[in-house]
């Protein structure tokens, strides 16, 4: 019974771990933005170079997290539907072939909404504690 | 379609001239990257006459010399682009392979001059990126020594327009043609089209080329393979390509097929066959396809000028990645068929080994071989491929290895 316990406690505080380094990711974009809200396939293809501009046609430059870096790899899996391996793979035909280079990338929350503040045109993504009132949340539809 | 070349020529120039200034307005934004490589391959048991005879032998090993891709792009303003692609394969000679500009007037269409890969199928604007990328090893109608056709173009537009879950991409492409100047002086048209959705993880398309009338090789006999679609024994050819490809990414899987069909109305060039039948060693099938009579001489009289054929080739490939040790890999697998009756053996004469080699012009390669990537800048990969093909009258198979690395730089 007392390893059962220890069991239990063990998976509990696991869980807990486990959830604590997930992060919920949210697109972000200066106040001044007039949308709330983008679908994954227009967010796709502003982060795949594909198009520059928002549904409203306002222009935007997409702003990465560091390569491999958990909140980039959760935004690639959930918002992008691709793995790390087919991102790279990506990015290597776009440069190789001269179709385009990929977005800034920066190092963490703080340097997004450093950038967000200072160039209004940003659009990028934090973990959701990380949002504040500077800031516009967008809504995935 | 009718293009006048020498308009096409000024507008190169004018190109050139246009891409020299947005380099030099661009320097801010240029982005410089590219990648070293390096690799070994081995031949063995690959089959030969001795008389009536077949006799194995294994080929020379090859062990390239370090070479290098490096890349520049830049955005020049938000509507225009430049891109530069130098090659210093051999690690001796620098050559130019890209040097294009492009002005975007909205997604639909973009407007690209200078010398650019054309978009054809999935592999030939992305050979170049050999060290990232499965699929390392060309398809065969983009092997350099049977090129289905010319990898290059000079102009292009292209376009992107959404349609509902995806993006439908054209691409339009006009040049001066294959080789040296044909009597109608046409300039060809390549197209390509294509459906991706599922945010790029799925791809169909078809993509064609038209030589719009005669053309010749950009090779005379003797002077190697050709880099264009047309054998160098030819007066003329009149030729156009039609080929269908897919891809799709599911999870840590990548697989892609593709079929192409190349058909020649050609008129092949007597003395230039002469040349080729007293020099480079073809088989009795070939001797057949070229003479009008197979048991009389090789002169200028007995052969048959009339060199219609049809290449076709296909391919299947599947890759699955995986990480191993914190270090990604990927395992892949491919098989290519390829059948060209007109060609011949030697390269030197402006042949193809591979097809060149069987009796009927027909062979099939499989591939094995696994990537190893410690980091996202270095490639460590080793493949083996099996030719089979019929040779001598028998079904013969060779193998051969490969080892390459690779390092990305830059980005």
């Amino acid at each position: 019974m007392k390893i059962f316990k220890q069991s239990i406690a063990t998976l509990l505080l696991s869980m807990f771990c486990l959830s604590s380094t997930l992060a919920e990711v949210v697109v972000v974009v200066h106040s001044s933005i007039n949308i709330n809200s983008i679908s994954k396939s227009d967010l796709g293809r502003i982060f795949l170079g594909k198009s520059d501009q928002l549904p409203d046609g306002t222009k935007v430059k997409p702003l990465n997290q560091i390569f491999a870096s958990p909140i980039r790899t959760e935004f690639d899996r959930n918002l992008l539907g691709k793995s790390e391996g087919q991102m790279k793979n990506y990015w290597s035909r776009q440069m190789f072939s001269g179709e385009g280079t990929p977005p800034e990338e920066v190092n963490g929350d703080l340097d997004v909404l450093a950038k967000i503040a200072a160039d209004p045109t940003v659009i990028g993504y934090i973990d959701n504690s990380a949002a504040n009132d500077s800031l516009k949340v967008l809504s995935i539809k | 379609m009718q293009f006048n070349r020498h308009f096409l020529i000024r507008l190169g120039g004018f190109s050139l001239m246009y891409f020299v200034s947005c380099v030099a307005q661009a320097s801010e934004n240029l982005d410089i990257y590219g990648y070293f490589s390096w690799r070994v391959e081995k031949v063995f048991d690959e089959p030969s006459r001795e008389g009536s005879e077949t006799v194995r032998e294994d080929a020379p090993r090859e062990i390239s010399i370090p070479s290098f891709n490096l890349m520049m792009q830049s955005k020049v303003d938000e509507k225009t682009k430049v891109f530069v692609n130098l090659d210093g394969a051999g690690g001796e000679d620098l050559s130019v392979r890209n040097i294009w500009g492009e002005y975007k007037v909205n997604s639909l269409l973009n407007i690209r001059v200078g010398k650019t890969y054309r978009r054809f199928g999935l592999y030939n604007e992305i050979l170049d990126a050999v060290p990232t990328y499965i699929g390392i090893e060309p398809p065969e109608l983009f092997d350099s020594d049977h090129l289905i056709l010319s990898r290059e173009t000079m102009a292009l537009v292209h376009g992107l327009k959404a349609l509902g879950d995806g993006d439908l991409r054209y691409s339009l492409s006009v040049d001066n043609g294959e080789g040296g100047p044909s009597e109608d002086d046409t300039v060809p048209l390549g197209y390509d089209l294509r459906y991706e959705w599922g945010l790029g993880n799925y791809t169909v398309g078809m993509s064609g080329y038209m030589s719009n009338g005669e053309t010749t090789s950009d090779v005379s006999v003797g002077e190697g393979s050709p880099k264009t679609g047309v054998l160098p024994w030819m007066a003329a050819d009149d030729f156009s390509v039609l080929g269908f490809y897919g891809e799709a990414n599911i999870s840590n899987w990548i697989v892609q097929a593709a079929y192409w069909q190349a058909s020649h109305d050609a008129t092949r060039d007597p003395e230039s066959v002469v040349a080729v039948l007293e020099n480079a060693g073809v088989n009795e099938a070939q001797r057949r396809r070229f003479l009008l009579d197979d048991d009389g001489d090789a002169t200028v009289d007995n052969v048959d000028t009339n060199g219609d054929y049809d290449i076709t080739t296909w391919y299947f490939r599947a890759g699955y990645s995986f990480v191993w040790n914190g270090a990604d890999m990927q395992a892949y697998g491919q098989l290519d068929y390829y059948e060209n009756p007109e060609t011949i053996q030697s390269k030197t004469w402006g042949g193809d080994n591979e097809a060149g080699l069987a009796d009927d012009g027909k062979f099939t390669k499989s591939t094995a071989g696994l990537i190893y990537r410690p980091n996202p800048s270095l490639a460590v990969k080793l493949d083996f491929s099996s030719h089979s093909q019929k040779f001598n009258g028998e079904n013969e198979s060779y193998p051969e290895v490969r080892f390459d690395v690779s390092y990305v730089f830059g980005h």
